[in-house]
């Protein structure tokens, strides 16, 4: 009698056993890297259809500013790199976030193309792309222009008064398309050493929109002398705007 | 014995209660499972997005035909969709307003339907971002059908072929408006144009003919003066907002093409959004089947084609809003009357005939 109360009372320890999901193991925190891009003006949020004065004392406002962002990648002490992204298109002026499980380690360096690199830029067809993907049709929200050209990489779309005169209706257009393959930028952080082993990390990327107006490098972008550019139309402002782009970011680890 | 058979029962138990749990059965009757239509993608063209909850239907469509077509959705039983998107204008109105039930007319042109399952904004101000929400309005609009969507329902109901259809593409006899504007939507995906002479010459089974290429090009060229040589770039930068890509020829974003300098007659974009930076900014719609589609802009403004060159040549009117595309600033494009012939050549390329006389977008009643 006794053995078979044993063989009932193992039986339903087997029956509760067999019902609990848990895994019993340790949990380990992921390793989450989240890279955050945000523009300024002079120091403050960089806000769409504000007016601004920049360093020409051009008054002027953004309607709009989109930018594909491309192959983000930490790169590990040991020289590999883990992508982030592939491709994402950022306006900035949201403090886009683009987050993504990294393996643990120590990292050193976070890298990032402007724009849409050659191997995918021209003479594609965006058609190929389901319209969840940013190199899409539909998903890149007008940064296309025709498959020999390809992609814009930066659109800055807004107004500007020019002449000097306090309180004018700002009626001239700015339209800086900038793209081609020579549009092709690539920043680099400065070296860092962050362990991410186990822990969530933010690292931001900010751009000084003034900078990039204004006489950097030598580079100037005087939307009084010239406001649009389509690149073939006119190469230089598009050069010099991806150039003064590159030099106005910003990083920190 | 009678320990025995607890026994047994318990040894039943730990293996029942060892099984993978099962899905949950879903909430629809297991009988019932439509037809799938096999939506053909032409070739150049995206991938179309459907909606997970409104799969295409063989069922479903033909159901949408029948309410596109569909009289009683009005108050009075006068008027359908297809009585201001007529096929041979191609499913569009030939009338500047289209005309509602109570004589009333609105203060925008009805927009031809083409490649709507592509498209992402809907109404000429992009007020609605689904199919689905956007077959909703023109009945209930008082300039429109001017009908309520439970007179709407109880006069499908009271009708003996709808019943049995909606029980064919949804597995239930109750009529709603959900399912109603699905069915709608799900006919509206089906019409899809492709056999334009532009299709063929993409795909190489049509030639252009010289003037047809030399409007394509002007079509693809860059427009305006250009400030370092002080000469025009020569082209009518139509592509920006009408490009090509996936075929379309149409971004379905939200632009100033200059028509005005100020927009109290109607903000637009910005009667939407409420931001006075959205003033005059309305829908770019797809190129395809433009020669049928007169009168243009989101007004009816202009008559013709010819109308409409003369708009873009000019730069149109500079406000704080105008697009950038436009060349309002810098005197317009400069072009000519071989241009204009040569643009609209190619325009009259993206006709495609077999789309608006496509019987299974026609009438069914």
């Amino acid at each position: 009698m006794n053995k078979v109360f044993l063989l009932l009372a193992v039986m339903i320890a087997l029956v509760i056993a067999s019902c609990t999901n848990e895994p019993e193991q340790t949990v380990i925190p992921a390793s989450k890297a989240t890279v955050r891009f945000s523009a300024l003006w002079e120091g403050q949020p960089f806000e769409m259809q504000q007016v601004y004065t920049d360093a020409f004392g051009n008054r002027l406002r953004a309607d709009g500013f989109l930018n594909f962002i491309s192959l983000i990648t930490l790169v590990k002490d040991d020289g590999s790199e883990v992508l982030i992204k592939d491709y994402a298109l950022v306006n900035f002026y949201n403090a886009n976030e683009i987050t993504a499980e990294v393996p643990a380690g120590k990292y050193t360096t976070l890298k990032f193309g402007i724009g849409v690199p050659r191997d995918r830029n021209k003479d594609q067809d965006p058609a190929q792309y389901p319209s969840s993907s940013v190199l899409s049709v539909a998903g890149s929200q007008g940064m296309f222009w025709v498959w020999n050209t390809g992609y814009i990489f930066a659109k800055f779309e807004g107004k500007c008064d020019t002449t000097g005169t306090d309180g004018a209706e700002l009626l001239t257009p700015i339209a800086i398309h900038a793209g081609d393959d020579a549009s092709y930028r690539e920043f680099v952080s400065q070296s860092f050493s962050i362990d991410l082993t186990g822990i969530s990390k933010t690292f931001d990327v900010k751009l000084n929109v003034d900078q990039i107006f204004s006489p950097v490098n030598g580079n100037d972008v005087n939307i009084a002398l010239q406001a649009i550019t389509h690149t073939s139309t006119n190469p230089d402002l598009a050069t010099n705007f991806m150039d003064n782009y590159l030099a106005a970011l910003t990083f920190v680890p | 014995m009678k320990q025995l058979f607890w026994i047994a029962l318990l040894g039943i138990l730990v293996f029942v209660s060892c099984k993978p749990n099962e899905p949950e059965p879903p909430d629809i009757p297991s009988a019932f499972s439509a037809t799938p239509y096999d939506l053909v993608i032409p070739p150049l063209f995206p991938p179309i997005d459907i909606p997970a909850d409104n799969p295409l239907t063989v069922e479903g469509v033909r159901l949408g035909r029948y309410l596109f077509w569909e009289k009683k959705l009005s108050a009075d039983a006068t008027q359908s969709c297809g009585s201001c998107h007529l096929p041979q204008f191609g499913f569009a109105d030939p009338s500047r307003f289209s005309t509602g039930i109570t004589g009333e007319q609105g203060s925008r042109q009805a927009m031809a339907l083409v490649n709507l399952g592509w498209a992402y904004n809907y109404f000429w101000d992009g007020r609605a971002h689904t199919l689905e929400d956007q077959v909703i309005e023109p009945v209930v609009n008082p300039i429109e059908m001017n009908n309520t969507w439970e007179s709407a329902l109880a006069a499908l109901r009271a009708d003996p072929i709808y019943p049995p259809m909606f029980k064919a593409a949804y597995g239930t006899t109750d009529i709603t408006q959900d399912k109603a504007a699905k069915a709608m939507a799900s006919f509206l995906r089906t019409m899809i144009s492709a056999e334009s002479k532009f299709d063929h010459e993409r795909a190489g089974t049509y030639t252009f003919t010289p003037l047809e290429e030399a409007g394509f090009n002007l079509f693809l060229t860059e427009g305006g003066m250009n400030p370092n040589t002080g000469s025009p770039w020569g082209g009518a930068d139509c592509f920006h907002c009408h490009g090509p890509a996936g075929m379309q020829m149409g971004d379905y974003l939200m632009h100033n093409n200059g028509l005005d300098a100020h927009f109290s007659a109607d903000p637009g974009r910005a009667a939407v959004t409420g931001n006075p930076l959205d003033s005059g900014r309305f829908k770019t719609p797809s190129l395809r089947n433009i020669e049928l589609t007169a009168p243009y802009m989101h007004d009816g403004r202009f008559q013709t084609l010819h109308d409409v060159f003369v708009h873009y040549n000019s730069g149109g009117e500079v406000s704080t809003t105008i697009d950038p595309f436009m060349e309002a600033s810098g005197g317009g494009l400069y072009l000519n009357d071989v241009d204009e012939l040569a643009l609209i050549a190619f325009l009259k390329t993206l006709t495609d005939t077999s789309f608006i006389h496509n019987p299974a977008f026609s009438n069914p009643h």
